[in-house]
């Protein structure tokens, strides 16, 4: 049993565990929308009180809210001098940007069509190229047009594993002991070995050049929102999960020049052919580059 | 923070806007994410809150309360993209959240997912006052300053969480459903 002071140690310790937020791709954002993002003015003088004021002082505060609204005008529109010119893409870009020219996923919903990088927490570079009407949902998904839910929606995760739980439907009884090792059989051997996955086969596959092993899975049917199968602890943090007892998924597992990457296809029965299609050639499209 | 740049940008001064934005940006979404559990929302949530403090800036009467007064608009937008969490939650939710980059000798693994899932079965009110003082280190009457409510409900609020991420600490003494859904 946790005293309360346990308790308070461990979820103050817990908060604290990941302090690398870097709001870049935000705040660029944020810059970008202030020109078309007016302020709400306080009303500085309620309307009726003009009504009591002398024509003087009615044409006096009309030339007034004249003059300040051609400097304001004026202001926002001369190029600033000495400073990065807010709004301006390639100063921010400078500022906090990618080396890449490739875009990254995060925060790029809905998506133009093309190729973007997915963030990952380790140093394999992975693009891929999606089409018009998909969506990014974080660091390491993309989104069918029908989005990722039941009963037609489909998606793509991209992540590492670190480990996987002792039982998947129970998160509370923690992760496996000793946990998963390194490589692409490490992996592959403890999900065909443990008791709670259902994996209806496995094919040796390629993606990019980069061989590996594909697990077609299915979730058992206690799975559900509330009670959700936890597929993995991801490296770089969180939990991975499904929470549909009807969706299926394919889980390629790849060794990028001895970094073990995983990339997650899902869908449910009544995703469309199309869909499906169009979620199959999203994969053959990735590239990956291990670092060098 | 610096009134004299917070006045500027109730002003409309955007390149002072920009000064306090790029302050506040990188706490702003380490709160939200912490809060919504959620990298992807995180992001969602610290842009909305950063746009509508540069939206309502001139309606904030005291320059000096900036601070307490920009992280209720964040909380606030935490609540609305934790209503779209909600949306898109039966089969999809990822996220990329705390895993520290070295052990720090306390917090054990089976805790983090303990607290995690703890963590998430509470409700959004729930989880800003538990990151909000826990995180931020604010006192509880700076937390009931911030989000609007009165202190008692603070110390409930916070009492109740901290009760529940005891109970999933505990494996044994879970809480039942009936007591985190109130």
């Amino acid at each position: 049993m946790s005293t309360e002071r346990d308790v308070t140690r461990s979820v103050r310790s817990w908060l604290r565990t990941d302090e690398q937020d870097s709001a870049d791709r935000v705040l660029e954002a944020v810059l970008d929308a202030l020109d078309t993002t007016p302020q709400r003015r306080r009303a500085w003088w309620p309307a009726p009180r003009v009504d009591h004021l002398n024509a003087v002082v009615k044409y006096g505060l009309a030339a007034a809210v004249v003059a300040a609204t051609v400097l304001a005008l004026n202001y926002f529109t001369t190029p600033s001098v000495g400073g990065p010119a807010i709004g301006d893409p390639t100063a921010s870009a400078s500022a906090g940007g990618s080396p890449l020219s490739i875009p990254a996923l995060n925060g790029q919903v809905p998506l133009d069509a093309g190729r973007y990088q997915v963030p990952l927490p380790t140093q394999v570079t992975v693009t891929v190229e999606v089409p018009d009407g998909w969506s990014a949902g974080g660091n390491w998904v993309v989104r069918g047009p029908s989005g990722p839910e039941a009963p037609d929606g489909m998606a793509i995760r991209f992540y590492t594993v670190s480990n996987i739980y002792k039982d998947p439907l129970r998160i509370d009884e923690g992760r496996i002991e000793p946990r998963v090792g390194p490589s692409v059989d490490d992996l592959v051997v403890a999900l065909t070995g443990h008791p709670a996955w259902t994996i209806t086969g496995v094919d040796p596959i390629a993606i990019d050049g980069f061989e590996g092993q594909v697990l077609h899975v299915t979730l058992p049917p206690e799975t559900s929102d509330e009670t959700p199968f936890y597929l993995f602890a991801p490296g770089g943090g969180g939990v991975v999960f499904a929470g549909d007892p009807d969706q299926t998924l394919d889980i390629y597992i790849v060794d990028a020049a001895g970094k073990r990457l995983v990339i997650e296809a899902f869908h449910f029965p009544s995703t469309s052919e199309s869909d499906l299609a169009a979620q199959d050639a999203v994969l053959r499209s990735i590239q990956i580059e291990p670092a060098p | 923070m610096d009134t004299d740049f917070v006045v500027r940008a109730q002003r409309g001064d955007k390149e002072a806007y920009a000064i306090l934005a790029t302050a506040m940006a990188d706490r702003f979404l380490a709160v939200s994410r912490r809060i919504l559990r959620d990298h992807d929302l995180a992001e969602d949530a610290t842009q909305q809150a950063l746009l509508s403090v540069w939206r309502d800036l001139p309606q904030l009467r005291d320059p000096a309360r900036f601070e307490a007064w920009s992280y209720r608009l964040l909380v606030r937008a935490c609540y609305e993209e934790g209503r779209k969490q909600r949306r898109w939650a039966p089969n999809l939710r990822l996220i990329p959240a705390d895993e520290p980059t070295m052990p720090d000798g306390f917090t054990a693994v089976v805790d983090r997912d303990q607290l995690e899932s703890g963590f998430r079965r509470l409700s959004i009110d729930h989880r800003a006052v538990v990151v909000l003082h826990h995180y931020l280190d604010l006192p509880l009457d700076r937390v009931a300053e911030l989000l609007g409510i009165p202190v008692g409900t603070v110390y409930s609020r916070l009492h109740y969480a901290m009760r529940a991420l005891r109970a999933a600490l505990d494996a044994d003494a879970r809480p039942m459903p009936h007591e985190v859904a109130q």
